[in-house]
């Protein structure tokens, strides 16, 4: 054979993929999940549960996305079910790749969930792509202890009415700054941004795909962040997105110099788990500006799986509102049924909180979230205005041409993928 | 002959100042291993060794196939180097020794192959594995390590000095044919090379992330480095266990690396060398 | 003409594996990757041809030709102070002092350890707030450096991370350069009654050359490729002002995290030409000296 020959025959051969079976085990069906993304405990009794359908949970890690493209292209080994992550608005592109979940009868479900939730795992034109998993309702996480001690307001309720606006934070943090000098109020401008946005209703783009992000609530959330800096309310501890990024963050806890945090459900196993030690002194109540959702995932059927029906049974137990508990409790993963939020188990008085109901206050801020549209390029967006804000805080870059270099890149992104 | 003296004993200090520099971060790898995730993170940071190396360790085992996984990346990284050690130093001691039509350019071809970009290659090579049916197999990670570039280039520097050509001259004389000449002439002497092309071979199959990432679907049946990045969680990891989860895992490396070393390093250069 | 050609078939046996594995599983990737460089691709979903669109966009990209200086800075930043040390090390080593097996064996480590799983052990040492280097520049009374915050702070320790790694391996390879030198090579010297300082950078040195030509070329090759040292310091994003964004981490960037295949592929084509240019370069400007005495 000569050498076009051969490579044409291994290029046919590669791209037929004749040999290989489409779903990753024929036979049984396959969940890619990773650790703490679900409660291990319910799915060991999902294995028990579905043994005749042989379930089998797979953890793939964090560093999902790769593995699921590879397969995805390849056409090959692909899991019958997968969860993604918040990042699930850049598979609707490719929504044939997937299960609607409506053909397999999930609408009789929808008043069982937030109904944000339910339209976050829907695509524009309607398909349920991602079945509600976790939500991550955001909340302000307070030193309870340290504000006592400075003569503050230091119960829930009363720490609220005092945080209410953006506003009332940023002077209320300025005079807690002065009565307890060497500690500080917000770790980065980019989680001012970040939170600031996950309260609006309208994202970076609308549902008709038309560029929204340089608009009036993008321009505010910028300006609470660049205020927040130039109050010198941080500490320009940000989170880079590495393994490890969360090094100084994590010993500001432990040695108490972080008075407050706002930060969706999810940051509390993080809390308990690096700094212990500060069990007791923590308190939360509702955010600065109201309600917010940041994060939280989803589970997909592929259009690999041969039994979608089987595999949506699996899934709707896994996810129901009793497991949403369980997956509270076990690994910290708020729920998107709100029966769960009532649930004993949820609503348990949480000694690290000081014995309060987390889940309550969660529970409101869950139920108050807005419905959004988010577009596959919003953590592209997002990601470009908070790269500037880590300027303007650590570099001292002039805000103003830092907006301006935010909008000069996010315009040449969507130009490259043809949104403008 | 004081200054000498002096001279030697202040190079002594440097060479044990910037040795302990060196080891450093092995040190704290071994503090972190033995503490809490919460003693990790205290100010001052801990600076000893704690007791929680056993507690760590247990857990990892619970949350991963550690042993299967080691006995995975045990099987690749062992086979994947016998083979490069065989494959490689045979096509080195030919390019070296023996004249051939199109040896030069298949030769620059071969060094080509080493800027040619490879980084997008994980998917195409998915696709490829999948037609195979290796996917999920120990076989798509040994075979395609099988031979490369750059042990072919640093053998062929070595076979030329190491070499000589009468000896390929009185093996001709005794009749022995390429192969035989190749097995029981010129491997004995490549010894010290292949101690270095081998360990190196062991090394980055161990470490290998990515590409076994993909194409081990079957996350039951990893390698090790696969395994322990099952203990990092979307949110908030436990990074003491990771770190007595790395701490087991660099050990086996270590060991490798001693009893080679003297062998290794000894020879580490002789590419460049002779080259 | 067969027969001819038979008698070199052990040959060619012998040299088939890898052009056989190469031909399986790196031909079709490469072409595949070329294919890719004129398509625009989310990853999963069908291709788009757009022409030299990606190419056309790559050489008016700014944080490209960011991330291409940001890989030569860093290169130079680890590659001069990393073979300075390097030949210390060497020299120090092949004089008579004790535990010469213990050293070689200890400043070779880094080289076998995976950098991933060092990552966190890193970021401890360098972190801003927290971390062990700031607490002893405290400690002796100077000025906390943002290690991880500013520009020049993250190519430090991105460049004290290469140097750990590889300072070792290359102090090996200069080792044994050294132990090839004759002795009576020094004995020359000692007569012509020259210092030991003189003796270094007149015999020494140049006699070094060819083993300093590897160790530069394949830390040219190395250093261009730098990637999981930035990604696991800074994050995938770069850190503030892309200080720490490399080639390849800027590669994966575009094509994991933004998932524009198409648009990486191009870049990866870019760097392949830089790599090239940049080899051709380093041999000739190393090369040069010598031809010039052998004339």
């Amino acid at each position: 054979m000569n050498r076009r020959g051969f490579l044409a025959g291994a290029l046919g051969l590669a791209l037929t993929g004749c040999t290989s079976p489409r779903v990753a085990t024929p036979g049984q069906l396959t969940l890619w999940w990773w650790t703490r993304g679900l409660s291990e405990n319910v799915l060991g009794e999902a294995v028990q549960r579905f043994a005749s359908l042989k379930f089998v949970p797979a953890n793939v890690g964090h560093d999902l996305r790769p593995k699921l493209m590879a397969v995805l292209s390849g056409d090959a080994y692909v899991p019958d079910m997968t969860m993604v992550n918040d990042d699930i608005a850049g598979y609707f592109g490719d929504a044939d790749r997937f299960v609607d979940l409506n053909t397999l009868g999930a609408a009789r479900l929808k008043s069982q969930y937030l109904d944000w939730k339910w339209q976050a795992g829907s695509t524009p034109d309607g398909k349920l792509l991602g079945f509600p998993l976790d939500t991550g309702p955001s909340a302000m996480y307070y030193r309870h202890d340290l504000f006592t001690q400075a003569g503050f307001p230091a119960e829930p309720d009363d720490v609220a009415r005092a945080v209410s606006t953006w506003d009332d934070y940023f002077t209320f943090g300025q005079e807690l700054m002065k009565a307890l000098p060497g500690r500080y109020l917000i770790s980065d401008a980019k989680r001012v941004f970040t939170y600031s946005m996950a309260q609006e209703p309208r994202k970076y783009l609308d549902r008709q795909g038309k560029f929204i992000g340089d608009q009036a609530h993008v321009q505010q959330a910028w300006a609470r962040a660049i205020k927040s800096v130039q109050l010198r309310l941080t500490a320009g501890l940000f989170d880079n997105g590495a393994a490890s990024g969360s090094v100084d963050q994590h010993a500001a806890w432990n040695a108490g110099i972080e008075l407050t945090l706002i930060n969706a459900s999810w940051a509390t196993s993080e809390i308990k788990e690096s700094a212990p030690r500060t069990a007791g002194a923590w308190r939360i109540c509702r955010s600065p500006g109201g309600a917010g959702n940041q994060g939280g995932s989803f589970i997909t059927i592929t259009s690999a799986c041969p039994q979608p029906d089987k595999a949506f049974e699996i899934i709707s137990w896994l996810l129901n509102p009793d497991n949403q508990a369980r997956n509270y409790v076990d690994a910290g993963l708020f729920p998107s049924a709100p029966a769960a939020f009532g649930d004993p188990r949820s609503a348990a008085p949480d000694p690290f909180f000081g014995g309060q109901n987390t889940a309550e206050v969660f529970g409101r801020s869950a139920g108050e979230v807005k419905p959004a549209y988010f577009s596959a390029y919003d953590i592209d967006i997002s990601n470009i205005y908070t790269d500037e804000l880590v300027n303007v805080e650590s570099a001292g870059k002039n805000p103003d041409q830092a907006w301006q270099d935010a909008r000069k890149a996010i315009d040449r992104l969507l130009r490259r993928r043809g949104v403008l | 002959m004081n200054a000498t003296r002096r001279g030697r004993w202040t190079g002594g200090l440097a060479l044990l100042i910037g040795a302990v520099i060196v080891l450093f971060p092995y040190y704290w790898l071994a503090v972190m291993a033995t503490n809490t995730t919460a003693e990790i993170y205290s100010t001052p940071p801990k600076l000893w060794f704690g007791s929680h190396l056993f507690e760590n360790l247990s857990a990892v085992f619970a949350k991963i196939d550690f042993f299967g996984s080691l006995l995975n990346t045990v099987i690749v990284a062992v086979a994947t180097t016998i083979l490069v050690l065989f494959f490689d130093s045979l096509a080195a001691f030919t390019f070296a020794k023996y004249k051939f039509p199109g040896a030069g350019l298949l030769f620059n071809i071969l060094l080509a192959t080493f800027v040619v970009p490879t980084q997008l290659a994980a998917i195409p090579q998915f696709s490829i594995m999948a037609a195979f049916g290796w996917v999920g197999d120990l076989k798509a990670l040994i075979v395609p390590a099988a031979a490369n570039a750059f042990g072919i280039f640093w053998m062929r520097q070595y076979c030329r000095s190491a070499i000589p050509d009468e000896l390929l001259e009185a093996a001709k004389v005794d009749g022995a044919g390429f192969f035989r000449t190749y097995w029981s002439v010129a491997l004995p002497v490549l010894r010290p090379a292949l101690a270095f092309l081998g360990i190196f071979t062991f090394v980055n199959a161990w470490n290998d992330y990515l590409w076994p990432l993909i194409v081990m679907v079957d996350s039951r049946n990893v390698t090790l480095q696969v395994a322990l990045n099952q203990l990092n969680a979307v949110y908030g990891t436990d990074y003491s266990q990771v770190m007595a989860g790395t701490l087991v895992a660099v050990i086996p490396l270590l060991v490798v690396f001693l009893f080679g070393a003297r062998h290794f390093i000894r020879n580490i250069a002789a590419g460049a060398v002779k080259g | 003409m067969a027969a001819k050609r038979l008698r070199y078939l052990p040959q060619y046996l012998a040299i088939s594996p890898f052009f056989v594995l190469f031909a399986i599983f790196g031909v079709y990737p490469v072409l595949y990757s070329l294919y890719l460089a004129f398509q625009k691709w989310d990853g999963i979903g069908p291709m788009q041809f757009v022409g030299l669109k990606n190419f056309e966009f790559l050489v008016t990209d700014a944080d490209f030709w960011n991330s291409v200086g940001n890989t030569f800075i860093i290169w130079i930043m680890s590659t001069v102070p990393m073979t300075v040390l390097a030949l210390l090390i060497a020299v120090g080593l092949n004089s008579s002092i004790r535990f010469r097996g213990l050293y070689r064996v200890a400043y070779f480590a880094p080289n076998v350890t995976s950098i991933v799983a060092m990552a966190i052990v890193f970021t401890s040492v360098f972190s801003n707030q927290f971390g062990i280097l700031n607490a002893l520049l405290r400690g002796i009374g100077l000025d906390p450096v943002s290690w991880l915050t500013d520009p020049w702070g993250i190519k430090v320790a991105i460049s004290v991370m290469i140097i750990w790694r590889w300072v070792g391996y290359n102090a090996i390879i200069f080792l044994a350069g050294l132990q090839a030198i004759p002795g009576e090579v020094y004995e020359a010297a000692r007569i012509d009654g020259a210092t030991a300082v003189q003796t270094f950078f007149r015999v020494t040195l140049p006699l070094l050359r060819p083993v300093l030509l590897f160790s530069v070329v394949m830390s040219a090759i190395n250093g261009l490729q730098i990637f999981t040292e930035a990604q696991v310091l800074v994050g995938q994003r770069g850190g503030p002002q892309d200080a720490g964004m490399t080639m390849v981490l800027y590669f994966y960037n575009q094509a994991f995290t933004e998932s524009d295949f198409g648009y990486g592929a191009a870049i990866a084509w870019g760097i392949f030409v830089l790599v090239v240019l940049f080899a051709i370069i380093n041999w000739r400007v190393i090369q040069r000296p010598e031809r010039a005495e052998v004339q």
